[in-house]
């Protein structure tokens, strides 16, 4: 399979650069240009290829050279050596000039700074609210409705007809609205 | 030492090639006789439209012959028969043109219509002959 790509590769080459000349040749410069473009993409893989086949070689060459010295049993030797657990480690005094301290205060004093604003929004808004909700309702009854009705009722208009439109005790009974309605 | 020699075997080859496609398409101007004209016919394979056929080829024609400095001479451009080769009717046009072409000329015009300068357009240069009235020779 290997030696058919490089044949292919290689035919291919040849092929391209033969019409590439033979394009010329003919003034036909379009198809020149698209032979030649496909003339160069095959030289490229093919040197790629070439140079990949090399370094292979070579890398073949110097691992068949060099010696194994590689000792075994690297995972017991893992498992032996003690392990070093040091949480925390930028709290330790030797780090504490260190710029990897900020960002650890710097959390933290947000934290901080954020609870104790919490606290202070808290008392000021139970403190403000009753002073503020007193105001708001001695505001609110300058202009509330009045307690009788607007406009009589049918009723009230009917009783306070033209028989008893001067019937002052008729007139305490009816109301005020019914009052400025008769007159 | 045979890859050295192989090596220059082939750049040999390669330098050789392009003196000569350097001697081949080198421009030469030959002075043409006045009244001298050059006959054109293509067959023309297009991909698109039947009824677009006659301007492409007519725009391919219009871009080439800018390429040697001719004009299409008035009312040439017409469809002829091709009893010979089995081309569909309506598929082979002829055009004069004036003055006419020399023999670089010719090779640059038939490459321009042969080339892949529209697309969906293939045409294939049947006749290219510059008549020169005077002798009555023909350059083809």
């Amino acid at each position: 399979m290997k030696k058919l790509s490089w044949l292919l590769a290689v035919v291919a080459l040849i092929a391209s650069g033969t019409y590439l000349f033979v394009y010329i040749y003919r003034w036909e410069w379009h198809r020149a240009l698209l032979v030649g473009l496909l003339f160069v993409a095959t030289l490229v893989g093919l040197c790629s290829a070439l140079v990949l086949r090399r370094l292979g070689k070579l890398e073949e060459r110097v691992l068949s050279l060099a010696p194994d010295r590689r000792p075994d049993g690297a995972l017991e030797r893992l498992r032996a050596a003690p392990a070093e657990t040091r949480p925390f480690r930028w709290l330790s005094p030797d780090a504490l000039d260190r710029t990897h301290i900020f960002i650890p205060v710097l959390l933290g004093g947000g934290f901080v700074v954020s609870g104790i604003a919490w606290l202070i929004e808290t008392a000021a808004g139970n403190s403000a609210r009753a002073g503020v909700e007193q105001q708001l309702a001695a505001d609110l009854q300058a202009i509330a409705f009045p307690a009788t009705s607007l406009v009589p009722t049918d009723a009230e208009l009917l009783a306070g007809g033209d028989d008893f439109a001067d019937d002052a005790s008729l007139r305490v009974l009816l109301g005020p609205a019914a009052t400025r309605a008769l007159r | 030492m045979k890859r050295v020699i192989a090596w220059v075997v082939v750049a040999a080859a390669a330098a050789v090639g392009l003196l000569l496609l350097r001697a081949e398409l080198m421009t030469v101007d030959v002075p043409q006789p006045e009244g001298s004209y050059t006959d054109v016919v293509v067959a023309v394979e297009i991909r698109e439209d039947e009824a677009e056929r006659e301007e492409m080829i007519r725009g391919l024609v219009s871009t080439c012959r800018l390429l040697v400095n001719a004009d299409v001479a008035e009312d040439s451009f017409t469809v002829v028969e091709d009893s010979f080769t089995k081309v569909e009717e309506g598929a082979v046009f002829a055009f004069r043109l004036r003055p006419g072409l020399d023999e670089f000329d010719q090779r640059e015009l038939k490459g321009c219509l042969r080339d892949t300068r529209v697309q969906h357009l293939l045409a294939d240069v049947r006749l290219l002959e510059t008549v020169t009235p005077a002798d009555g020779t023909t350059d083809r």
